[in-house]
């Protein structure tokens, strides 16, 4: 629960409140419990409920206009294609192929946490938690073009910091495995 | 046949997997087809995957150390918890 939290929240003290709230929470609706799901799921419902709470008023706080704005959505390639005029790097590494490796999730929740705080509230609530583009946009106060930007970026710099960090992380391990 | 536009719409609003079928492989197509929107759009499905991935491996396995509850965090929990139970 903290995990799912803390990776939504960036923070390790909203988390823990938000985990320790969902218990409190818990405890009082427990006779609502009827066992129809396992406490676990029960659980977890209660926390996403919070969390999205949480992520609504947070967003009510983000100042979307102070960010820099790339430019590349008003280039013809974006109006009129839909991407933007540039192409995504190539990877250093296969990604789909490190897809069955627990530790390259671990990197990738960092990093989710590493991502800027509007990347990060828009990626959560529209990737992570599955909200509609309408929902997101209207939490952000956004046009669904300049979401869809918002999230490119964010993939981008998720992708950015992957790289970065399972190949450091890599390079350790097999400095080590040489080692021993 | 799809339109680079409707293509890159279609993958900016939703998950891939949640299309439906015949809009899946229309798109999957053209993605796979284009030389304009292809590079881009495999890169949107890629990071799409990944987030699938992640959010089972999430529900699956556990977090590591440092993404767990502090041993200090788990005592004021159980504390208030306490403190919670002793009110009513």
């Amino acid at each position: 629960m903290f995990r799912y939290a803390y990776v939504r929240l960036k923070s390790h003290a909203v988390a823990e409140d938000i985990v320790q709230e969902t218990f409190l929470a818990a405890m009082k609706a427990k006779e609502r419990y009827q066992g129809r799901s396992s406490e676990r799921s029960w659980l977890m419902g209660i926390l996403r409920h919070k969390l999205i709470d949480y992520l609504r008023k947070a967003a009510r706080e983000v100042k979307l206009e102070d960010v820099e704005p790339e430019g590349f959505e008003d280039t013809l390639m974006f109006k009129e294609v839909g991407v933007p005029h540039w192409r995504p790097p190539k990877w250093h590494f296969n990604p789909r192929k490190v897809f069955e490796q627990k530790e390259f999730w671990d990197v990738f929740s960092d990093c989710l946490t590493k991502l800027d705080k509007r990347m990060n509230l828009a990626f959560t609530m529209k990737e992570l938690e599955g909200m509609s583009t309408e929902e997101v946009c209207q939490e952000l106060g956004v046009e669904p073009t300049y979401l869809w930007v918002i999230l490119y970026r964010a993939r981008n710099g998720l992708k950015a910091c992957l790289e970065k960090n399972w190949l450091k992380k890599n390079k350790g391990v097999k400095e080590l495995n040489a080692a021993v | 046949m799809l339109r680079c536009k409707q293509v890159s719409q279609a993958l900016a609003s939703d998950d891939y997997w949640e299309l439906p079928l015949r809009k899946r492989i229309g798109l999957r197509l053209h993605v796979f087809l284009c030389v304009v929107c292809g590079p881009f759009n495999r890169f949107i499905m890629l990071m799409q995957d990944a987030k699938r991935h992640y959010l089972k491996h999430e529900q699956e396995d556990p977090p590591p150390p440092h993404l767990c509850l502090s041993c200090d965090a788990k005592q004021r929990l159980v504390e208030s918890l306490n403190r919670e139970n002793d009110a009513t």
